[in-house]
Protein backbone atom coordinates (compact mmCIF):
# COMPACT_ATOMS: atom_id res chain seq x y z
CA UNK A 1 0.00 0.00 0.00
CA UNK A 2 1.29 3.40 -0.92
CA UNK A 3 0.21 6.43 1.07
CA UNK A 4 0.29 9.54 -1.06
CA UNK A 5 -0.18 13.19 -0.19
CA UNK A 6 -2.72 14.50 -2.72
CA UNK A 7 -1.07 13.12 -5.82
CA UNK A 8 2.54 13.86 -4.95
CA UNK A 9 5.43 11.55 -4.13
CA UNK A 10 4.61 8.78 -1.67
CA UNK A 11 5.27 9.79 1.91
CA UNK A 12 5.36 6.25 3.16
CA UNK A 13 5.33 3.01 1.22
CA UNK A 14 4.30 0.34 3.72
CA UNK A 15 5.45 -2.60 1.63
CA UNK A 16 8.55 -1.19 -0.03
CA UNK A 17 10.84 -0.46 2.86
CA UNK A 18 14.42 -0.06 1.70
CA UNK A 19 16.18 -3.42 1.65
CA UNK A 20 19.59 -4.03 3.18
CA UNK A 21 22.71 -3.89 1.08
CA UNK A 22 22.65 -7.59 0.26
CA UNK A 23 18.94 -8.20 0.06
CA UNK A 24 17.17 -8.20 -3.29
CA UNK A 25 13.42 -8.15 -3.82
CA UNK A 26 11.85 -8.43 -7.26
CA UNK A 27 8.22 -8.23 -8.38
CA UNK A 28 7.50 -9.02 -11.99
CA UNK A 29 4.42 -9.02 -14.22
CA UNK A 30 4.54 -10.26 -17.79
CA UNK A 31 1.36 -9.30 -19.62
CA UNK A 32 0.18 -9.11 -23.19
CA UNK A 33 1.40 -11.55 -25.80
CA UNK A 34 -1.05 -13.21 -28.16
CA UNK A 35 -2.65 -15.02 -25.24
CA UNK A 36 -3.07 -11.81 -23.26
CA UNK A 37 -2.54 -13.70 -20.01
CA UNK A 38 -0.72 -11.94 -17.17
CA UNK A 39 1.84 -13.93 -15.24
CA UNK A 40 3.19 -12.66 -11.92
CA UNK A 41 6.24 -13.67 -9.95
CA UNK A 42 8.07 -12.42 -6.90
CA UNK A 43 11.36 -13.40 -5.31
CA UNK A 44 13.26 -12.23 -2.27
CA UNK A 45 16.79 -13.27 -1.44
CA UNK A 46 15.90 -13.23 2.25
CA UNK A 47 13.58 -16.18 1.73
CA UNK A 48 15.71 -18.20 -0.69
CA UNK A 49 18.32 -20.87 -0.08
CA UNK A 50 21.84 -19.42 -0.47
CA UNK A 51 22.57 -20.87 -3.90
CA UNK A 52 19.31 -19.58 -5.33
CA UNK A 53 19.77 -16.21 -3.68
CA UNK A 54 23.22 -15.96 -5.19
CA UNK A 55 21.89 -16.87 -8.64
CA UNK A 56 19.20 -14.20 -8.39
CA UNK A 57 21.70 -11.61 -7.21
CA UNK A 58 24.04 -12.46 -10.07
CA UNK A 59 21.27 -11.95 -12.63
CA UNK A 60 20.09 -8.69 -11.06
CA UNK A 61 23.58 -7.23 -10.84
CA UNK A 62 24.18 -7.98 -14.53
CA UNK A 63 21.44 -5.52 -15.49
CA UNK A 64 22.24 -1.82 -15.95
CA UNK A 65 18.97 -0.40 -14.65
CA UNK A 66 20.11 3.16 -15.02
CA UNK A 67 20.71 2.67 -18.73
CA UNK A 68 17.25 1.13 -19.04
CA UNK A 69 15.51 4.08 -17.44
CA UNK A 70 15.16 5.86 -20.80
CA UNK A 71 13.85 2.79 -22.61
CA UNK A 72 11.42 1.68 -19.97
CA UNK A 73 8.93 4.46 -20.48
CA UNK A 74 5.73 2.51 -20.71
CA UNK A 75 3.74 -0.17 -22.50
CA UNK A 76 5.51 -1.15 -25.73
CA UNK A 77 2.45 -0.93 -27.99
CA UNK A 78 3.64 -3.60 -30.42
CA UNK A 79 1.15 -6.24 -31.62
CA UNK A 80 1.13 -9.34 -29.44
CA UNK A 81 4.54 -8.64 -27.85
CA UNK A 82 4.97 -9.14 -24.13
CA UNK A 83 4.92 -6.23 -21.72
CA UNK A 84 7.16 -6.48 -18.64
CA UNK A 85 6.49 -4.53 -15.46
CA UNK A 86 9.37 -4.85 -12.98
CA UNK A 87 9.87 -3.57 -9.47
CA UNK A 88 13.38 -4.36 -8.24
CA UNK A 89 14.81 -3.34 -4.89
CA UNK A 90 18.51 -3.92 -4.34
CA UNK A 91 21.35 -2.25 -2.56
CA UNK A 92 19.05 0.34 -1.07
CA UNK A 93 17.85 1.36 -4.53
CA UNK A 94 14.57 0.81 -6.27
CA UNK A 95 14.04 0.34 -10.01
CA UNK A 96 10.55 0.38 -11.49
CA UNK A 97 10.23 -0.14 -15.22
CA UNK A 98 7.68 -0.99 -17.88
CA UNK A 99 8.99 -2.08 -21.26
CA UNK A 100 8.42 -4.44 -24.15
CA UNK A 101 10.22 -7.67 -24.90
CA UNK A 102 11.81 -6.18 -27.98
CA UNK A 103 13.47 -3.48 -25.90
CA UNK A 104 14.71 -5.80 -23.16
CA UNK A 105 18.46 -6.44 -23.46
CA UNK A 106 19.67 -10.05 -23.09
CA UNK A 107 20.71 -9.71 -19.46
CA UNK A 108 17.30 -8.35 -18.50
CA UNK A 109 15.62 -11.14 -20.45
CA UNK A 110 17.75 -13.65 -18.59
CA UNK A 111 16.61 -12.23 -15.25
CA UNK A 112 12.94 -12.09 -16.32
CA UNK A 113 12.90 -15.60 -17.78
CA UNK A 114 14.62 -17.00 -14.69
CA UNK A 115 12.17 -15.36 -12.30
CA UNK A 116 9.15 -16.44 -14.35
CA UNK A 117 10.34 -20.00 -14.75
CA UNK A 118 11.30 -20.42 -11.12
CA UNK A 119 8.87 -18.32 -9.10
CA UNK A 120 5.69 -17.85 -11.15
CA UNK B 1 -15.05 13.44 -82.81
CA UNK B 2 -15.14 10.18 -80.95
CA UNK B 3 -18.44 8.36 -80.86
CA UNK B 4 -19.15 5.33 -78.78
CA UNK B 5 -22.33 3.30 -78.95
CA UNK B 6 -21.69 1.64 -75.60
CA UNK B 7 -20.88 2.87 -72.12
CA UNK B 8 -17.31 4.20 -72.04
CA UNK B 9 -16.77 2.73 -68.60
CA UNK B 10 -16.77 -0.73 -70.18
CA UNK B 11 -13.84 0.37 -72.34
CA UNK B 12 -11.97 2.14 -69.59
CA UNK B 13 -10.66 4.95 -71.73
CA UNK B 14 -7.52 6.51 -70.39
CA UNK B 15 -8.03 9.76 -68.47
CA UNK B 16 -6.47 12.02 -71.10
CA UNK B 17 -8.97 10.88 -73.74
CA UNK B 18 -11.82 11.19 -71.29
CA UNK B 19 -10.71 14.74 -70.56
CA UNK B 20 -10.69 15.61 -74.24
CA UNK B 21 -14.21 14.21 -74.58
CA UNK B 22 -15.25 16.20 -71.54
CA UNK B 23 -13.94 19.35 -73.23
CA UNK B 24 -14.90 18.76 -76.86
CA UNK B 25 -17.60 16.08 -77.04
CA UNK B 26 -21.32 16.59 -77.52
CA UNK B 27 -23.53 16.94 -74.44
CA UNK B 28 -24.13 13.25 -74.03
CA UNK B 29 -20.44 12.34 -74.46
CA UNK B 30 -19.36 15.05 -72.07
CA UNK B 31 -21.80 13.81 -69.45
CA UNK B 32 -20.55 10.26 -69.74
CA UNK B 33 -16.89 11.24 -69.79
CA UNK B 34 -17.23 13.49 -66.77
CA UNK B 35 -19.13 10.75 -65.00
CA UNK B 36 -16.35 8.31 -65.72
CA UNK B 37 -13.56 10.64 -64.74
CA UNK B 38 -15.30 11.49 -61.52
CA UNK B 39 -15.66 7.84 -60.77
CA UNK B 40 -11.86 7.29 -60.67
CA UNK B 41 -10.86 4.37 -62.80
CA UNK B 42 -8.40 2.92 -60.32
CA UNK B 43 -8.91 -0.78 -59.78
CA UNK B 44 -9.45 -0.26 -56.09
CA UNK B 45 -12.32 2.16 -56.67
CA UNK B 46 -13.88 -0.17 -59.20
CA UNK B 47 -13.65 -3.03 -56.76
CA UNK B 48 -15.35 -1.06 -54.03
CA UNK B 49 -17.95 0.07 -56.52
CA UNK B 50 -18.50 -3.54 -57.44
CA UNK B 51 -18.94 -4.43 -53.82
CA UNK B 52 -21.65 -1.81 -53.56
CA UNK B 53 -23.31 -2.88 -56.78
CA UNK B 54 -23.23 -6.52 -55.76
CA UNK B 55 -24.95 -5.63 -52.53
CA UNK B 56 -27.64 -3.81 -54.46
CA UNK B 57 -28.00 -6.61 -56.99
CA UNK B 58 -26.70 -4.38 -59.77
CA UNK B 59 -24.41 -5.23 -62.64
CA UNK B 60 -20.75 -4.91 -61.93
CA UNK B 61 -18.38 -2.60 -63.75
CA UNK B 62 -16.09 -4.50 -66.06
CA UNK B 63 -12.46 -3.76 -66.64
CA UNK B 64 -10.20 -4.45 -69.58
CA UNK B 65 -7.32 -5.82 -67.56
CA UNK B 66 -8.10 -8.60 -65.08
CA UNK B 67 -7.24 -7.71 -61.51
CA UNK B 68 -3.71 -8.67 -60.58
CA UNK B 69 -2.98 -10.87 -57.65
CA UNK B 70 -4.72 -13.98 -56.45
CA UNK B 71 -1.64 -15.94 -55.51
CA UNK B 72 0.15 -15.74 -52.18
CA UNK B 73 3.94 -15.62 -52.03
CA UNK B 74 4.74 -17.57 -48.90
CA UNK B 75 8.08 -18.37 -47.35
CA UNK B 76 8.37 -20.20 -44.05
CA UNK B 77 11.64 -19.81 -42.14
CA UNK B 78 12.94 -22.10 -39.40
CA UNK B 79 14.55 -20.20 -36.52
CA UNK B 80 15.68 -23.42 -34.82
CA UNK B 81 14.97 -21.92 -31.35
CA UNK B 82 16.98 -18.76 -32.00
CA UNK B 83 15.43 -15.31 -31.58
CA UNK B 84 17.62 -13.95 -34.34
CA UNK B 85 15.44 -13.97 -37.47
CA UNK B 86 18.50 -13.40 -39.64
CA UNK B 87 19.91 -16.77 -38.59
CA UNK B 88 16.88 -18.69 -39.83
CA UNK B 89 16.83 -21.02 -42.83
CA UNK B 90 14.17 -21.39 -45.51
CA UNK B 91 11.97 -24.34 -44.64
CA UNK B 92 9.26 -24.07 -47.28
CA UNK B 93 8.73 -21.78 -50.26
CA UNK B 94 5.60 -21.00 -52.24
CA UNK B 95 4.55 -24.00 -54.24
CA UNK B 96 6.67 -26.50 -52.30
CA UNK B 97 4.92 -29.58 -50.99
CA UNK B 98 4.55 -30.36 -47.28
CA UNK B 99 7.75 -30.98 -45.33
CA UNK B 100 8.22 -33.33 -42.41
CA UNK B 101 7.76 -30.45 -39.96
CA UNK B 102 4.14 -30.06 -38.89
CA UNK B 103 4.77 -26.52 -37.60
CA UNK B 104 6.17 -25.43 -40.96
CA UNK B 105 3.20 -26.95 -42.75
CA UNK B 106 0.65 -25.38 -40.40
CA UNK B 107 2.22 -21.95 -40.88
CA UNK B 108 2.28 -22.41 -44.67
CA UNK B 109 -1.34 -23.57 -44.76
CA UNK B 110 -2.54 -20.96 -42.26
CA UNK B 111 -1.01 -18.06 -44.16
CA UNK B 112 -2.48 -19.45 -47.35
CA UNK B 113 -5.94 -19.77 -45.82
CA UNK B 114 -5.75 -16.18 -44.60
CA UNK B 115 -4.60 -14.94 -47.98
CA UNK B 116 -7.51 -16.77 -49.60
CA UNK B 117 -10.15 -15.26 -47.34
CA UNK B 118 -8.94 -11.74 -48.04
CA UNK B 119 -8.54 -12.35 -51.79
CA UNK B 120 -11.66 -14.43 -52.49
CA UNK B 121 -14.06 -12.38 -50.40
CA UNK B 122 -12.56 -8.89 -50.15
CA UNK B 123 -10.36 -8.82 -53.28
CA UNK B 124 -7.44 -7.85 -51.10
CA UNK B 125 -4.08 -8.98 -52.46
CA UNK B 126 -2.13 -9.83 -49.31
CA UNK B 127 -1.36 -7.66 -46.30
CA UNK B 128 -0.79 -4.43 -48.23
CA UNK B 129 -3.23 -5.15 -51.05
CA UNK B 130 -0.25 -5.16 -53.39
CA UNK B 131 0.87 -8.76 -53.11
CA UNK B 132 3.23 -8.34 -50.17
CA UNK B 133 5.16 -11.59 -49.66
CA UNK B 134 4.03 -13.51 -46.59
CA UNK B 135 6.93 -14.46 -44.37
CA UNK B 136 6.38 -16.78 -41.42
CA UNK B 137 9.09 -17.60 -38.90
CA UNK B 138 8.59 -20.75 -36.85
CA UNK B 139 10.47 -22.40 -33.98
CA UNK B 140 11.25 -18.89 -32.75
CA UNK B 141 13.00 -18.85 -29.40
CA UNK B 142 13.35 -21.53 -26.77
CA UNK B 143 9.94 -22.76 -25.54
CA UNK B 144 8.60 -19.35 -26.52
CA UNK B 145 4.99 -18.92 -25.40
CA UNK B 146 3.91 -16.46 -28.05
CA UNK B 147 3.33 -15.39 -31.64
CA UNK B 148 3.45 -11.89 -33.11
CA UNK B 149 3.52 -9.60 -36.13
CA UNK B 150 6.58 -7.36 -36.12
CA UNK B 151 5.72 -5.01 -38.97
CA UNK B 152 7.16 -7.18 -41.72
CA UNK B 153 6.74 -10.81 -40.82
CA UNK B 154 4.82 -13.20 -38.60
CA UNK B 155 6.67 -15.06 -35.88
CA UNK B 156 5.57 -18.19 -34.03
CA UNK B 157 6.95 -19.87 -30.92
CA UNK B 158 6.73 -23.53 -30.03
CA UNK B 159 5.23 -22.97 -26.60
CA UNK B 160 6.75 -24.39 -23.45
CA UNK B 161 4.59 -27.50 -23.49
CA UNK B 162 3.49 -26.86 -19.93
CA UNK B 163 1.24 -23.86 -20.54
CA UNK B 164 1.04 -23.68 -24.30
CA UNK B 165 1.42 -25.87 -27.33
CA UNK B 166 2.91 -24.60 -30.58
CA UNK B 167 1.42 -21.33 -31.81
CA UNK B 168 0.64 -22.65 -35.27
CA UNK B 169 -1.81 -25.16 -33.90
CA UNK B 170 -4.91 -23.10 -34.73
CA UNK B 171 -5.47 -21.46 -38.12
CA UNK B 172 -7.04 -18.42 -36.49
CA UNK B 173 -3.69 -17.60 -34.88
CA UNK B 174 -2.10 -17.18 -38.29
CA UNK B 175 -5.10 -15.17 -39.43
CA UNK B 176 -4.84 -13.00 -36.34
CA UNK B 177 -1.17 -12.17 -36.91
CA UNK B 178 -1.53 -11.50 -40.63
CA UNK B 179 -4.50 -9.22 -39.90
CA UNK B 180 -2.28 -7.07 -37.67
CA UNK B 181 -0.44 -6.29 -40.88
CA UNK B 182 -3.69 -5.40 -42.62
CA UNK B 183 -4.68 -3.11 -39.76
CA UNK B 184 -1.25 -1.49 -39.83
CA UNK B 185 -1.67 -0.92 -43.58
CA UNK B 186 -5.22 0.43 -43.45
CA UNK B 187 -5.97 2.04 -40.12
CA UNK B 188 -2.81 2.19 -37.98
CA UNK B 189 -4.87 1.72 -34.82
CA UNK B 190 -2.57 2.57 -31.92
CA UNK B 191 -1.89 -0.52 -29.83
CA UNK B 192 -3.04 0.96 -26.55
CA UNK B 193 -6.33 0.99 -24.62
CA UNK B 194 -9.53 1.17 -26.71
CA UNK B 195 -7.83 1.77 -30.07
CA UNK B 196 -5.53 -1.14 -29.31
CA UNK B 197 -8.46 -3.32 -28.29
CA UNK B 198 -10.01 -2.52 -31.68
CA UNK B 199 -6.73 -3.49 -33.32
CA UNK B 200 -6.84 -6.77 -31.42
CA UNK B 201 -10.52 -7.17 -32.21
CA UNK B 202 -10.06 -7.00 -35.95
CA UNK B 203 -7.31 -9.60 -35.74
CA UNK B 204 -9.69 -11.93 -33.90
CA UNK B 205 -12.43 -11.20 -36.45
CA UNK B 206 -10.07 -12.05 -39.28
CA UNK B 207 -8.77 -15.14 -37.49
CA UNK B 208 -12.24 -16.46 -36.82
CA UNK B 209 -13.40 -15.75 -40.38
CA UNK B 210 -10.39 -17.59 -41.81
CA UNK B 211 -11.38 -20.63 -39.79
CA UNK B 212 -15.07 -20.35 -40.66
CA UNK B 213 -14.30 -19.87 -44.36
CA UNK B 214 -11.96 -22.85 -44.32
CA UNK B 215 -14.66 -25.00 -42.72
CA UNK B 216 -17.44 -23.40 -44.79
CA UNK B 217 -19.47 -22.73 -41.67
CA UNK B 218 -22.47 -20.51 -41.16
CA UNK B 219 -22.28 -18.05 -38.30
CA UNK B 220 -24.51 -20.26 -36.17
CA UNK B 221 -22.33 -23.32 -36.87
CA UNK B 222 -19.00 -21.73 -35.92
CA UNK B 223 -17.49 -22.11 -32.45
CA UNK B 224 -16.24 -18.51 -32.45
CA UNK B 225 -13.18 -19.57 -30.46
CA UNK B 226 -9.70 -18.11 -30.86
CA UNK B 227 -6.72 -20.33 -30.11
CA UNK B 228 -8.60 -23.57 -29.54
CA UNK B 229 -6.15 -26.32 -28.70
CA UNK B 230 -3.36 -23.95 -27.73
CA UNK B 231 -3.45 -24.54 -23.97
CA UNK B 232 -1.31 -27.54 -23.09
CA UNK B 233 -3.26 -30.29 -21.37
CA UNK B 234 -6.53 -28.42 -21.94
CA UNK B 235 -6.89 -28.61 -25.67
CA UNK B 236 -10.67 -28.53 -25.39
CA UNK B 237 -10.34 -24.96 -24.10
CA UNK B 238 -9.42 -21.83 -26.06
CA UNK B 239 -7.88 -18.44 -25.40
CA UNK B 240 -10.85 -16.29 -26.32
CA UNK B 241 -14.49 -16.68 -27.20
CA UNK B 242 -16.27 -14.13 -29.34
CA UNK B 243 -19.56 -15.82 -28.59
CA UNK B 244 -19.08 -15.84 -24.80
CA UNK B 245 -16.14 -13.68 -23.71
CA UNK B 246 -14.92 -14.69 -20.27
CA UNK B 247 -15.62 -18.40 -20.71
CA UNK B 248 -12.86 -19.57 -23.05
CA UNK B 249 -10.55 -20.98 -20.38
CA UNK B 250 -10.40 -21.73 -16.68
CA UNK B 251 -7.02 -23.17 -15.85
CA UNK B 252 -5.01 -23.77 -12.66
CA UNK B 253 -1.92 -21.96 -13.99
CA UNK B 254 -3.41 -19.45 -16.41
CA UNK B 255 -6.38 -18.50 -14.28
CA UNK B 256 -9.73 -17.59 -15.77
CA UNK B 257 -10.52 -15.91 -19.09
CA UNK B 258 -10.52 -12.19 -18.13
CA UNK B 259 -12.49 -10.86 -21.09
CA UNK B 260 -15.62 -8.73 -20.60
CA UNK B 261 -18.58 -9.04 -22.95
CA UNK B 262 -20.08 -5.64 -22.20
CA UNK B 263 -18.96 -2.05 -21.62
CA UNK B 264 -20.26 -2.26 -18.05
CA UNK B 265 -17.39 -4.65 -17.38
CA UNK B 266 -14.67 -2.75 -19.29
CA UNK B 267 -11.33 -3.44 -17.61
CA UNK B 268 -9.15 -0.48 -16.67
CA UNK B 269 -5.58 -1.65 -16.51
CA UNK B 270 -2.10 -0.61 -17.56
CA UNK B 271 -1.07 -4.19 -18.15
CA UNK B 272 -1.27 -5.60 -21.64
CA UNK B 273 -0.88 -2.20 -23.26
CA UNK B 274 -3.96 -0.99 -21.45
CA UNK B 275 -5.85 -4.28 -21.72
CA UNK B 276 -5.93 -4.67 -25.50
CA UNK B 277 -6.39 -8.47 -25.38
CA UNK B 278 -8.92 -8.12 -22.57
CA UNK B 279 -11.30 -5.43 -23.75
CA UNK B 280 -11.28 -6.74 -27.32
CA UNK B 281 -13.94 -9.09 -25.94
CA UNK B 282 -16.49 -6.28 -26.17
CA UNK B 283 -16.25 -5.54 -29.92
CA UNK B 284 -15.62 -9.25 -30.53
CA UNK B 285 -18.98 -10.02 -29.00
CA UNK B 286 -20.62 -7.27 -31.05
CA UNK B 287 -19.30 -8.82 -34.24
CA UNK B 288 -20.56 -12.25 -33.17
CA UNK B 289 -24.00 -10.76 -32.47
CA UNK B 290 -24.12 -8.92 -35.79
CA UNK B 291 -23.07 -12.00 -37.75
CA UNK B 292 -25.52 -14.33 -36.04
CA UNK B 293 -28.45 -11.91 -36.19
CA UNK B 294 -27.82 -11.40 -39.93
CA UNK B 295 -27.34 -15.12 -40.47
CA UNK B 296 -25.59 -16.98 -43.25
CA UNK B 297 -21.81 -16.89 -43.57
CA UNK B 298 -20.22 -14.35 -41.24
CA UNK B 299 -17.63 -13.30 -43.84
CA UNK B 300 -20.29 -12.20 -46.37
CA UNK B 301 -22.14 -9.32 -44.76
CA UNK B 302 -20.80 -8.70 -41.26
CA UNK B 303 -17.24 -9.43 -42.39
CA UNK B 304 -17.64 -7.14 -45.37
CA UNK B 305 -18.99 -4.32 -43.23
CA UNK B 306 -16.10 -4.71 -40.81
CA UNK B 307 -13.53 -4.81 -43.61
CA UNK B 308 -14.94 -1.63 -45.12
CA UNK B 309 -14.80 -0.11 -41.66
CA UNK B 310 -11.06 -0.80 -41.43
CA UNK B 311 -10.61 0.97 -44.76
CA UNK B 312 -12.73 3.98 -43.88
CA UNK B 313 -10.65 7.20 -43.78
CA UNK B 314 -12.72 8.30 -40.80
CA UNK B 315 -11.19 5.46 -38.77
CA UNK B 316 -8.39 7.26 -36.96
CA UNK B 317 -5.44 5.66 -35.16
CA UNK B 318 -6.85 6.65 -31.76
CA UNK B 319 -10.42 5.55 -32.50
CA UNK B 320 -12.55 4.61 -29.52
CA UNK B 321 -15.26 1.91 -29.41
CA UNK B 322 -18.20 4.24 -29.89
CA UNK B 323 -16.78 5.95 -32.96
CA UNK B 324 -15.82 2.57 -34.41
CA UNK B 325 -19.40 1.42 -33.94
CA UNK B 326 -20.67 4.50 -35.78
CA UNK B 327 -18.25 3.83 -38.61
CA UNK B 328 -19.51 0.25 -38.95
CA UNK B 329 -23.00 1.68 -39.43
CA UNK B 330 -21.68 4.07 -42.04
CA UNK B 331 -19.90 1.23 -43.77
CA UNK B 332 -23.08 -0.81 -43.81
CA UNK B 333 -24.90 2.06 -45.50
CA UNK B 334 -22.14 2.48 -48.07
CA UNK B 335 -22.43 -1.19 -48.91
CA UNK B 336 -26.10 -0.69 -49.62
CA UNK B 337 -27.62 -1.64 -46.27
CA UNK B 338 -29.69 1.44 -45.52
CA UNK B 339 -30.98 2.42 -42.12
CA UNK B 340 -34.21 0.45 -42.59
CA UNK B 341 -32.44 -2.72 -43.74
CA UNK B 342 -32.23 -5.83 -41.60
CA UNK B 343 -28.46 -5.77 -41.86
CA UNK B 344 -28.10 -2.20 -40.60
CA UNK B 345 -30.46 -2.89 -37.73
CA UNK B 346 -28.52 -6.04 -36.85
CA UNK B 347 -25.28 -4.11 -36.55
CA UNK B 348 -26.95 -1.47 -34.41
CA UNK B 349 -28.54 -4.09 -32.20
CA UNK B 350 -25.20 -5.86 -31.87
CA UNK B 351 -23.52 -2.74 -30.51
CA UNK B 352 -26.43 -2.15 -28.15
CA UNK B 353 -25.94 -5.71 -26.97
CA UNK B 354 -22.49 -4.84 -25.66
CA UNK B 355 -23.57 -1.55 -24.14
CA UNK B 356 -22.56 0.84 -26.93
CA UNK B 357 -25.49 3.01 -27.96
CA UNK B 358 -25.33 4.11 -31.57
Amino acid sequence: MVVRASGHEPIHDCEAEPVSEERIHIDLVRSGGFAGVSRRASADTDTLPPAEAARLAELVHAVDFDALANLATGPPRRPDRFQYDLDVREGGRRHQLTLGERDAPPELRALIDHVLETYA
Amino acid sequence: MIRHEHDPVRCILPPNILERIAQHGDADQRRRALHTLARDTSLRAIRSQNAILRAQGGKEIGTEAPPEGGTPQRTIFDCATSEDLASSTVARSEGDGPTGDVTVNEAYDGLGATYRLFWDIYQRDSIDDEGMPLKGYVHYGDAYDNAFWDGQEMVFGDGDGRLFNRFTIAVDIMGHELAHGVTEDEAQLVYFRQAGALNEHYSDVAGSLVKQYQLNQRADEADWLIGAGLIAGAEDQALRSMKAPGTAFDHPLLGKDPQPDHMDRYVQTMEDNGGVHINSGIPNHAFYLAATIIGGNAWEVAGRIWYETMRDPRLKPTCQFRTYARITLGAAQRLGYGTSSDEYKAVREAWHGVGIDV
